[in-house]
């Protein structure tokens, strides 16, 4: 047995001090008050002259406490048992997580194969007694062998599985989040429970292969408290740090229109670091290759500062948004040394011309009568950068027709077309189109019956009193749920003065009532029809029949009706890696399962439940397809990722991370050894905590003893006075 | 000590008890005449004689023997000390219903009594006066209970001596548990100023004995300090210390020609007051420095 403290062992030398106290005859039996004490003068305490000591019991109990005390602070421990513990093994464990940059920026040059080199020679340093773990991070991080897994593998075996499984490694696209990978990391390497320690203080470290770039995301270091055990090891692989990178540029939301928009486009040239100057944007098409007949824009970028370039949009795409998109067109950056970041995709973002056709009466020669349907529709469709609306109105009679391939994005049909036109209405809605018919008169449906394929059927003019709202509307529908937020849900404001009868069982299977009258009597029916879909609507707009137009919901139901059938992008602005992508809930069809396509050509099936889309994991065009027809949209690399300037090792630092000494400690003083290595054998054993247990135990007993005592004592005393009174 | 009442223990034992000790070589508003004076300013015109005036048409006073202008000052320790006992009643009580049978009994023969309680300082004083309710604010006084931490003797005797300007008696009621100190000086000045002074030492039995037997600690009633007393070994060291003690207040009364008894709290407070008044008449009958005690001819009436 050693002991880690051994002076404290004189401390048991206080076990004299219950001895003399009970040799000490002193026994004041309580206090007596006395006038004055200016006679008096103390008495000398006196030593017993009686050999034998009173109360052996509980002098032993307290002795005995003592010594335990003070045998508890000189730490004992066994060091044979320890040996034989330690299994000859070096005493110095470690706990060792080794966090890998797998970020788009570890795709220049030979970076990564230095780093799995650097990660392969890491691996061989661990000795087989530390817990040993690996990770890698790029916008997330990921567990490739996880200290429980390590654990339970044999050490020889458990290196080769993580060198396995780094050499299969590849990186990402992804950006970097270096702040959430160390916090996550260094979260493992605390949570590690590891049996074999025993709660020791094993040394932690976390060791970091990566290019430290000047992009990484460090931000959420900032919150977080770096544990004091936790050492950081940085092992940067780098390379010169020059690099240019090419970013596509928002158009601002609500800003009017670029007017060279449909020509040419702007991207952001940025280089970060180096000696290059000049570069080039060249568009190219599908793998890469230029697209004839374009010629460069050269670009003039000093290194530390980025610049915003126009480029004329490739020839033959201007002005046509399918055109431009079904190129799959990209802009490469030429006259950089890496590449990984050289490359802009596009997803079509030009302006859309869309068709709104009107069918009604008041068409042809009251073009602009207020009293009539047609003077709100005009008014209703507002040109946006994005879209524009072109509201085309002819008398129900005359015959329907539109250029191929491109059909109105919606029909509003009031009063009835005959039936060639009806005819024609099927076919459109039948193929995807969207019919709206307003019942502006009562008497016989027959273009909403020829559409929806049941008999015709007519439509009486409902009583109302004064006025009547809406009663109950289906705020779970497209249409209308973007009023479904309660500040915007009130529709109360909104009066009809006339309205016809409508059955929806008239309209036949499937028909679904989207907003009821007050009354009941069913406002607007929505009824699928192949692709498309048709509303009747049981008043109209026209002042006569009710205030709609004049509300401000009637632009918005009317754009929500026109925009239903897709073939827009969906989501403004530059889409990066690891982006989630909002999904439309509009012309969807939910019985259908949405796929995306991927730019590598792999499909994924979406639930129709999901709202957006996570699997953005490579740059490029995605598309995602839906019954309305593809709709693509651009993935890119994050613009941090091209800043891969060394990160300064100081702002690690200050972010609070602490970092490992870089150069080797010199060997430690062997008696210096010996001591560390003692209090990390005193420090598994802990003995003292069972010392300091029974001590506790001993005073408990004592105190008990002596109240025992005390108590017999004062009652035989009670019991003697009594009878000595009596 | 059953009876509760300070004023009914003082009358009982006063009860039997010879009345007029003292003639007071005032004059006074009496009913006894002594004789006439012709008026001077300055008199009181109140004692002028106008029966004479009218017959004699000349201003005289009539003079009076004043028999009850004694002017008595019972001081009074009340300080914590006084409440120690050891059996019985404490020295406090003991010495406060001395000090009210002394007041009942002056003022039973309509002599002024004041009361002037002390401890480390002066804490109660009520003028001498001879007033029907003024006994019984006396009496009020006196029952209140010693607080006081400490004992001063010398400040209340200054302050008697400074205040009191008419000659007086003064009897001081402690155990004069206190270093010596400057007492001797302090009734030396009440002496100058004429005062026939009385020192009454109450002393508990214990006090004078020392009769402990289990050694325990020893707590002081005034200030609380403790010490640990074998009172075997303490006990001769004590009794030499508080006979000299008390040696030394005997010898500085007798230099200054004070009365001084010392009164143990077993001792009947009839017999205390029987030696006391045998030991004043017999001072009075002999010539003597100071006024208090009356003419020579004063006795029992």
């Amino acid at each position: 047995m050693s002991f880690l403290a051994p002076l404290y062992i004189l401390g048991g030398l206080a076990i004299a001090a219950p001895i003399i106290f009970h040799l000490i005859r002193r026994t004041p039996s309580g206090e007596v008050p006395f006038s004055s004490l200016m006679f008096l003068d103390p008495s000398p305490p006196r030593l017993s002259k009686r050999s034998r000591l009173d109360q052996i019991l509980l002098l032993l109990l307290r002795a005995a406490a003592l010594a335990l005390l003070a045998f508890a602070f000189a730490r004992p421990f066994l060091r044979a048992k320890a040996q034989v513990e330690a299994n000859g093994e070096t005493s110095t464990r470690e706990r060792i997580a080794l966090l890998v940059d797998t970020s788009a920026s570890m795709r220049r040059g030979d970076l990564w194969t230095r780093a799995k080199a650097l990660a392969s020679q890491l691996i061989d340093e661990v000795r087989p007694g530390d817990a040993f773990a690996v990770f890698t991070f790029d916008n997330g991080s990921r567990t490739v062998l996880g200290f429980e897994e390590s654990a339970t593998l044999d050490p020889r075996q458990r290196l080769e599985i993580a060198r396995t499984r780094l050499n299969a490694l590849q990186p990402s696209w992804a950006s970097t989040q270096l702040g959430q990978a160390l916090v996550d990391v260094v979260t493992a390497i605390n949570d590690v429970v590891d049996a074999g320690e025993r709660g020791g203080n094993v040394p932690r470290r976390v060791i970091l292969i990566g290019d430290l770039q000047q992009g990484s995301r460090t931000d959420a270091l900032g919150e977080f408290e770096w544990p004091s055990d936790v050492v950081l090891d940085l092992k940067p692989v780098a390379d010169d740090g020059s690099n240019a990178g090419i970013h596509g540029l928002a158009d601002a939301p609500g800003v009017a229109a670029d007017p060279e928009a449909e020509t040419s486009l702007r991207v952001r040239v940025s280089n970060d670091y180096g000696t290059r100057d000049s570069f080039t944007l060249t568009w190219a098409g599908e793998e890469g290759i230029p697209l004839k007949g374009e010629t460069p824009t050269p670009a003039y970028v000093p290194p530390g500062e980025s610049r915003v370039i126009r480029v004329p949009r490739p020839k033959g795409t201007q002005a046509r948004a399918d055109a431009f998109s079904k190129r799959s067109p990209r802009l490469v950056l030429g006259g950089d040394q890496r590449d990984f970041d050289n490359t802009l995709y596009l997803a079509e973002k030009s302006r859309e011309e869309a068709t709104v056709l009107y069918l009604g009466s008041d068409a042809d020669d009251k073009i602009d009568d207020p009293n009539g349907l047609l003077y709100y529709v005009r008014r209703a469709f507002v040109d946006t950068p994005r879209r524009r609306v072109k509201v085309v109105a002819q008398a129900p009679a005359s015959a329907v027709n539109w250029p191929p391939n491109t059909p109105p994005a919606l029909v509003i049909v009031a009063g009835e077309v005959g039936s060639p036109n009806a005819a024609r209405l099927r076919d459109y809605v039948q193929q995807g189109g969207t019919l709206l018919n307003v019942l502006n008169a009562p008497g016989k449906v027959e273009t909403s019956a020829t559409v929806a394929g049941v008999p015709p059927w007519t439509t009486t003019e409902a009583r109302v009193g004064r006025d009547v709202i809406l009663g109950e509307i289906a705020f779970d529908h497209p249409l209308f749920a973007p009023f479904a937020a309660p500040q915007f849900n009130d529709f109360t404001k909104i009066h009809f003065w006339k309205y016809r009868k409508l059955d929806p069982a008239k309209l036949g299977e499937g028909a679904r009532v989207l907003a009821k009258f007050e009354k009941g009597d069913p406002a607007i029916i929505e009824k699928s029809a192949g692709k498309g879909r048709l509303l009747v609507m049981a008043s109209g707009w026209s002042p006569a029949d009710s205030q709609l137009a004049r509300s401000s919901k009637f632009a918005p139901l009317l754009t929500s009706l026109s925009e239903g059938n897709g073939g827009t992008p969906l989501v403004e602005g530059n889409l990066v890696i690891g982006d989630r992508v909002p999904l439309p809930a509009s012309g969807v069809d939910p019985s259908k399962p949405r796929v995306i396509r991927k730019p590598d050509g792999t499909r994924v099936t979406l639930a129709s439940a999901e709202t957006t889309f996570a699997g953005t994991d490579q740059p490029g065009l995605y598309v995602l397809e839906t019954s309305a027809g593809d709709r693509p949209f651009a993935v890119n690399l994050d613009p941090l990722e091209s800043r891969v300037a060394p990160l300064h090792v100081e702002t690690l630092e200050q972010l609070g991370c602490r970092l490992a000494k870089p150069t080797r400690e010199q060997a430690p003083d062997p008696e210096q050894l010996r001591q560390l290595q003692n209090s990390e054998l005193e420090g598994r054993q802990k003995y003292w905590r069972w010392l300091v247990l029974a001590a506790i135990a001993f005073l408990i007993a004592e105190t008990w003893l002596s109240g025992r005592l005390s108590s017999t004592r004062s009652t035989t005393r009670t019991a003697h006075a009594e009878a000595m009174a009596s | 000590m059953r009876i509760k009442s300070l004023q009914v223990r003082a009358r009982v034992t006063v009860e039997g008890f010879l009345r007029g000790l003292h003639r007071s070589p005032y004059h006074g508003f009496s009913v006894e005449f002594s004789e006439y004076r012709e008026y001077t300013p300055g008199d009181d015109p109140r004692y002028l004689d106008w029966r004479l005036f009218a017959r004699s048409d000349r201003y005289f006073i009539k003079r009076f023997e004043d028999e009850t202008n004694l002017r008595c000052y019972l001081v009074l320790d009340t300080s914590r000390s006084m409440g120690y006992r050891s059996a019985g009643y404490s020295k406090g009580e003991y010495a406060r219903t001395l000090a009210a049978t002394i007041a009942y009994f002056l003022s039973t023969q309509r002599d002024a009594v004041g009361l002037l309680t002390f401890e480390d300082r002066i804490t109660e004083y009520l003028p001498p006066r001879h007033r029907p309710g003024h006994l019984r604010r006396l009496m009020g006084l006196l029952e209140r209970e010693p607080a006081g931490k400490a004992t001063d003797l010398a400040g209340p005797l200054e302050q008697i001596a400074a205040t009191v300007r008419k000659r007086g008696l003064v009897i001081l009621i402690s155990d004069l548990l206190a270093p010596i100190g400057t007492f001797q000086k302090r009734l030396g000045y009440l002496r100058s100023r004429g005062h026939d002074v009385v020192v009454l030492r109450i002393v508990d039995p214990a006090e004078a004995d020392f009769r402990f037997e289990t050694s325990a600690m020893f707590r002081d009633a005034e200030s609380g300090r403790e010490i640990y007393v074998d009172p075997a070994s303490a006990r001769a060291a004590y009794l030499r210390r508080f006979a000299a003690h008390a040696e030394q207040i005997k010898q500085a009364c007798v230099d200054l020609g004070i009365e001084y008894e010392s009164i143990t709290t077993d001792t009947p407070l009839e017999l205390v007051l029987f030696d006391l008044l045998k030991a004043r008449m017999r001072r009075s009958r002999r010539p003597n420095r100071g006024m208090g005690a009356g003419r020579g001819g004063g006795g029992a009436r």
